[in-house]
Formats: C-alpha cells, structure tokens, sequence
C-alpha cells in the first residue's frame, strides 16, 4: 500500500473597491489536506480542512479502499523537487495603501469614471504532493492579481469594461499607464472600418477562444470517440503555426499536477497536427495515451483529466510586425459566446478597441464576431505575439481573421 | 460565545457542510465519497470599512476578531450607524431541517438510485461518452453578531445529473438531463426526463442544420425563461451594484416602465428548492421581492448595506457562496410570473422564428447572452426542426420591451452542478424557471 498526502495552502488578502473607494479589506488562510491511499489497484481518498484530523482521514480513505475505485497506475514516485516563485506577497497594511494611491491617481487623471473591483488580490498558494514512494512536491507561487472595473460616471451599465492583470511582479506606474491607455481609449469613439473579415485580437489567456480544446480534447470524450476530434490523431487539422501546450508553469501553476506528473511544454497540437488530448494516469491507460501533467483533483478526490493547462506557443514577431501597419481589431470584453457542437463559434465583444501599430486607439461600437474552430485556428489564424499585453503580465496577443459585425 | 470588541459592529458566521458526491465514467465508479467540512467568516464594520477573515481553524475565531478590530477605528457612535441599524438583533426562531435528512439515507442507497439509470444509457449506441453524478449537500450555519443576534439555519439540497455525448457519422452532440430538490423523493421521475433528453439529442445529432445568424422571434422554454430573468435582468436588480452611483440610480427608478404591463418579475427566497435561503448571511429572513410589476420597474435585491444605502429594506439576499467569502447581494429564485396567453397561442404566433429549450450558459453585463443547447426553428407556428445556435444577446434597456407574449403556466427549477457567478463567488446555488416567454427582434448567432 502506498500513502500519499496532498496539501493545499491559500494565504491571501485582497481589498474590494465600491465607488472608487476601498469597501472591505479581507484576509484568508484556508488549509486542506488530502489522504490518497493505493493498493491492489484501487485507491481511497479521504480529507480534512484546518489542521487537525490526519489520523482520521487516513481511515477513511483506508475504509474508501472498500469503494473499488479502480487506479490501474503506479503513483508517481522517487522525485522531490522544490519550487518557491515570486517574492512576498502584499500585508493587509501594505495591499490596502497601494489600492488607495492607484484609486487616487485614477480619480485623478480620470475623473469621468467611477472604479469598482471585487477584489484586488496578493497571495502566496502553497500546493505539496508527498508519498511513501518517494515523492516529495512542494510549489509556493506568490501571485497578485488587480482587477479594476471601470464605467463612465454617466453609464447606466453595471460596469463598461476593465483593465487588469495577474502576475509575480508589481509596479505601480506600469500599471497605471496601461489603465491610462486603456482609459483614454475608451473615451475615444470611433467607427468600425468596415463589416466583413478582419484581423481580430484578444489575451491568449482568454479562455472563450480556446474552450473548444478544453471541451474536445477531454481525454476520455476523445478516447470514446465522442469529441470532433477523436480518431485525428497525427492529422494536420490546423494551422503550421498553431501548436497547443501545456503550460502550467506559464499560467502560475504549480510545476506538477495532481498526481506529481510534470510535463511542461507537452504538445497536445504541434504545427496544426493533432498529438494528443489531455490525459491523467487512469484516462491515459485506458486509451494509451501518455500523461501529461493535466490531472486535477479536489483536495479529498481522485485525479481526474483536467483541460485547462494549455498555452498557443508565440511567435517571432510582436505586434507591431503582426500587424503590419494595418489596423485591427482587440477585444477586451467578449461574454457569453461558445463553439456549437459543430466547432461553430460566435460570441458578441461588449468592448472592443481599434488597435493601431500595437496601440489602443479608440472605442469601437459593441461586435458581433463569429467564424469556426477549423477556419480560426486554420487558415484565419494570425498567431500569437512575441510580446506581452502588458509588462506586468505574460498574457500575449492572440490574433484570428473573424467575420466582424456592428451588434 | 465570543467577546466583540467595543465600537464595532461584528459577526461571526460557522458554516458546517456534510456533501456526498458519486460520480461515474462510462459506468465505472470514479469517485464516491463523504465529506464534512467546517469553516468560519468573521466581519468587523467600524462605519465607514469592513475587515473579514476567513478560516478553518474554528479555535481562532476570537483571535480573528480581535486581529480585525485592531484594524479597524472603533466608533461610540457605532449604534446609530444605519448599516448597523439594519442587521439582525434578536435571536432568531432556529431554522432547522425537519423532513427526511439526507445524512441518514445511506450511501449505498444513494449509489443504487443512481446505477438505476444507467440501463437507459447503456442502451443507446449512438452515446459514446457519458457520466453521472449524485451530489447533496446538508448545511448547517451558526450567526452570532454584537447585536446579540444568534441564529441557526439548516438547510438541505440534493440531486442526479447525467451529462452524454452523442456521436454519429462524424457530428456530435452534448446535453445533460437533471433533477434536483431539496428531498431525497423529489427525485423521483429523473427516469422520464433522461429516456426524453436522450430521444431530443439523438433528434438534434442527427437532423439540426445552423441558423442564418441574424434577429429572430425567439421562444424561450421556463428553463430559458428563467435564465434570461436572471442574466439580462436580475443582476441589475442587486443593488449593490447602485452604490454610490447616481446615473444607475436614475436609470433604475422604482417605476421605469421596462415591458409590457404583463411582465411581472419575482424573486423569493422562500421557494423550496435550489434556492431556498429561510434566511440570508446576515440573518434577514427571506422575503419575495416583486422586481417588476405591470411591466415597470418595482423592487430592488439588498443586503444590510445597500438597503441602508438607499432607504429601502433588507430583503434576505445577503448570500456568501461558502465560508470562505463576505455575503454579497445575490439573486435566491427569480422567475416570470404567468403572463397572458397559453403557451399554443404564444407559439402559433410565430411565422419564422426560433425555440430555445435548453441553454449551455449565461451572461448578464451591458449586454446579456444565452447560449443555447436544445434549439429548434419554428415555422408558421410550428416547431420545423433542430437548430445550432451559438448564442443570443440583447440589451436589457431593448430586450424587455420586445416581450410580447408570457405563457399561463409557471414552471420551476433547481440543479445541482453549476450555478450563478458574480465576480469571485461561484457557484452559488440559485432557482430558475417561469412560463414560456415570446421577445421579438432576438439577435441570434
């Protein structure tokens, strides 16, 4: 039998703006913990929050072994490696002044608007995976995340749009210079150069373009031959400059999975081939497709084929290049669009800016942009680019040709 | 039970969570399990900031209060602030379960009710994924505040989901069929809607054709309804998002005339089902909020705060989705009520337009979006086939005056598995449904 432990560590404070004005100021420190045990092909898991209730949970999970929950694969085991990213986070003290000299100077230079945000978050996450094969996993990612919501003070809308971002660094001015550029675009209407195909551009971390790999590249909806998908392996689907990989490391993950299995930079798409979809160990055997380091697993569950580990690998040319002189489209708020079970796609873009020479130039009227997952990422796909959004964050810019309608 | 610190108005929220949740892939079991949680929020509110912390160790709960009101600026005049006149101050008549506890029904019995349905999937080739799932949840709360407010509210949900892939020649399809409630019988008939909602995808996998996007006539089924209520209306009704903001004020004034004088909209807390909240988080009873009448704008969703805010009363919509977070002003079950035709007529009045059965997900910000499952084409009244839609959106300010019919029947839903989000919280456990509704003019994708 083999025992394994799996610990989770949320230590956060994070301020929440009404107003413009700081409402609450929150602090979490929030500890679960994982009992797995293997034997005979099975395993039992069992948890406990706080930090009492070890002995127990490990019985349970003993006594879950009963359940015949069948795990046909051998733990990860005889690796310990260590991985501390980002400095310290934020105190209450420090995170409550740095959101009231960025409110300040917004309302400053910004006084036709009114700031809101659900939280203005700085942690550190703390994820260890050990067991009794020698695995011994330990990630402590430090992490801040701004999110200002913004709508002019004339607005009847709950919020016109917002500028934010998550990354290991804070800076102040770089901050408030991409807010101030996105600010000044905003209040810069212009019209839309025409109806019909354009180049269109978002963060590559939007999840709305890339759902449909989320959704078809579900290892056990791949494997039982239930994806659009399934049995395309080694096809070229895609665009030659369209590779899929996992990044978990790049969307500050922890460098390993739920089941200790690290796989950074594994192709799930490489040069519009398909290669393979997301896999943990069970779906993995079953189909014999290879782990990738995509399982996921509530603290007191088993590992299942998680999907949202994935990163478009960028390419040699900024923005500036990728357009080319030519004007586009950037959309910064798309809600409530999909991919029909086709790959069809549609989605309307609440806000979206004119983008010129890799600058946000003016406010385009509200879109309607739709095209299919086999023309965005085939011949319509532009690429993603060399350089960030915004130099406090690694979201790139991710660019297609898309059918674009006023709404 | 704890010492509040002087000049601060503070609560203490304790929330025990007993979950059982049973999932299978394809008919192997994948997880089943049993889990009981404990977790603590405590609030400090000093008149003008409000400092939380949220913990799992329940021993340090004192310490946590203590540690806040250090933050805080303690005021003698606490009393008379009108946030604190809004809160809770008597101990309140415990609401605690009395129907048939889902703890006591044994794991094995959950385990069989759900294998039961397996044979009606198994049994249709053309599903070449699928899974199920049974989940419940008995939750127990404890609120005790500096009021002298003590309150206790159980409450229970469970329910069964089954979510399949249909794949044929090439094309697939996805769908779920669901049932929830807040009793272990309330269950009973799942059976009929998963042998229905197999029969409509095997329909829509092999004859749905895309819709020409363009503006529609749109039909919407109680499901559809009810999201739409919620997604294009019901988050501008949580005033939270008023505060401090007068042009939303203006734009949202108590007798706006949203739609025609048929179109009433409510939201209540007391319903049984997904969102039933006998109580909200700060301890506000529930409460049915008329949000419109006769077509014009009639109500708000408060908590303590924004009712204080705008001299309105708190209406029990003070939810937090767990322990972890401060309760925000959220939606409980809001729907359309019945409105002025059968739901025959409603559909005969549609020469070329489209029917939304089932809906994928929602949004609802300056523009709202459906993104529909189930959807048909309907054709001089007639339904004429099934239609791939990606998505429907409007703006509310347009949208509901373009309602021109409301069935006579109201229909009412709860789920288990999603759930509304609104910015961190998620997912919180809401209700949906209502009549069938008829909108013009539907942008359609």
């Amino acid at each position: 039998m083999i025992n394994e432990t799996y610990t989770l560590v949320k230590d956060e404070v994070s301020v929440k703006i009404s107003a413009s004005a700081p409402e609450s100021l929150r602090t979490k420190r929030i500890k679960r913990t994982g009992v797995r045990v293997y034997r005979d092909g099975c395993i039992g898991v069992s948890g406990f929050m706080g930090e009492d209730g070890a002995d127990e949970a490990r019985e349970r999970a003993e006594a879950a072994l009963a359940y015949k929950i069948s795990y046909p694969c051998q733990p990860s085991g005889k690796l310990a490696r260590s991985l501390t990213i980002g400095g310290k986070s934020f105190t209450p003290e420090a995170l409550d002044a740095e959101v009231a000299a960025l409110l300040a100077a917004l309302r400053k230079e910004f006084p036709q608007f009114m700031f809101s945000s659900p939280s203005i978050k700085s942690g550190t996450y703390t994820e260890a995976l050990s067991n009794d094969a020698g695995l011994a996993l330990f990630s402590a990612i430090t992490l801040h995340e701004f999110v200002f919501l913004y709508k002019l003070a004339s607005s009847s809308s709950i919020m016109d749009g917002w500028f934010a971002y998550a990354g290991r660094e804070h800076d102040r001015q770089a901050f408030l210079a991409y807010a101030a550029q996105t600010l000044d675009a905003y209040l810069r209407e212009v019209p839309l150069p025409a109806e019909g195909r354009l180049p269109v551009f978002c963060e590559d971390s939007k999840g709305l373009v890339k759902q449909i790999f989320a959704r078809e590249l579900r290892g056990m909806t791949f494997g039982s031959g239930g994806s659009l998908f399934s049995g395309k392996t080694g096809q070229k689907l895609f665009s030659e400059n369209f590779t899929l990989f996992n990044s978990r490391q790049e969307d500050y993950m922890p460098f390993f999975d739920a089941e200790g299995v690290c796989a950074e930079g594994f192709k799930y798409i490489e040069n519009g081939v398909l290669r393979a979809p997301f896999a943990d160990k069970k779906t993995a055997a079953k189909f014999d497709f290879t782990p990738n380091g995509s399982a996921r697993a509530e603290y007191d569950g088993t590992p299942s084929t998680g999907e949202e580990v994935m990163k478009i690998k960028s390419q040699a040319k900024n923005i500036e290049e990728m357009l080319g002189g030519e004007p586009a489209v950037f959309v910064s708020m798309a809600s409530g669009g999909d991919f029909t079970s086709e790959g069809g796609f549609g989605t309307p873009a609440q806000v979206a800016f004119l983008l010129k020479d890799g600058k946000l130039v003016g406010r385009l009227p509200q879109l309607q942009l739709s095209s299919s997952v086999y023309e965005m990422y085939g011949k319509d796909f532009l690429g993603v680019s060399s350089d960030t959004v915004m130099p406090l964050s690694n979201s790139r810019w991710l660019g297609f040709l898309l059918d674009v309608r006023k709404m | 039970m704890f010492k509040f610190p002087e000049g601060l108005y503070c609560d203490v929220r304790i929330e025990k969570v007993r979950a059982t949740f049973v999932h299978y892939l394809k008919g192997e079991l994948h997880e089943m399990r049993e889990r009981e949680t404990a977790g603590a929020f405590v609030r400090v509110f000093d008149g003008k900031r409000w400092y939380y912390s949220s913990i799992t160790a329940l021993d340090n709960v004192q310490q946590e209060l203590d540690r806040l009101a250090k933050l805080a600026a303690p005021s003698k005049d606490i009393a008379e602030n009108k946030v604190v006149k809004n809160m809770a101050a008597k101990k309140g008549r415990p609401h605690e379960f009395t129907g048939k506890d889902l703890r006591a029904i044994p794991l094995a019995e959950k385990n069989a009710f759900l294998a039961s349905f397996f044979p009606a999937v198994t049994a249709e080739k053309a599903i070449t994924m699928w899974s199920a799932v049974y989940s419940d949840t008995f939750t127990h709360k404890e609120l005790y505040n500096s009021k002298g407010a003590e309150f206790v509210n159980e409450q229970q949900l469970c329910g069964v989901r089954v979510l399949m892939t249909l794949t044929e020649n090439g094309h697939t399809f996805s769908e779920a069929a669901q049932k929830a409630g807040g009793e272990f019988s309330n269950l009973t008939g799942f059976r009929q809607a998963l042998d229905g909602r197999i029969a409509q995808s095997l329909e829509f996998l092999r004859g749905s054709a895309r819709v020409k996007p363009g503006k529609y006539t749109v039909v919407l089924s109680p499901l559809a309804a009810g999201i739409f209520a919620h997604e294009s209306f019901g988050h501008k009704s949580e005033a939270d998002f008023m505060l401090g903001d007068e042009t939303m004020l203006k734009e949202w004034h108590i007798g706006r005339q949203l739609g025609p004088d048929f179109l009433h909209i409510t939201d209540d807390g007391a319903r049984p089902g997904s969102g039933f909240t006998p109580y909200d988080d700060e301890g506000a009873p529930a409460h049915k909020t008329t949000l419109i009448k006769n077509g014009r704008l009639a109500g708000r969703l408060h908590s303590a705060q924004t009712a204080a805010a705008m001299g309105e009363q708190a209406t029990g919509n003070a939810r937090a989705v767990s322990f972890e977070f401060e309760p925000i002003v959220r939606m409980t079950t809001t729907h359309f009520e019945a409105g002025n035709m059968s739901k025959e007529e409603l559909f005969a009045g549609v020469d070329d337009g489209l029917f939304i059965d089932t809906i994928k997900h929602g949004s609802g910000m300056s523009t709202f979006t459906l993104a529909p499952s189930l959807a048909y084409f309907i054709k001089d009244g007639k339904i004429a086939g099934p239609a791939q839609v990606s998505v429907i959106s409007g703006s509310v300010f347009d949208t509901f005056g373009l309602i021109d019919a409301i069935s006579d029947k109201v229909e009412l839903l709860s789920f288990v598995g999603g759930g509304c989000g609104k910015m961190e919280q998620w997912p919180l456990m809401v209700g949906f449904g209502g009549p069938y509704v008829r909108v013009r003019e539907m942008s359609v994708l």
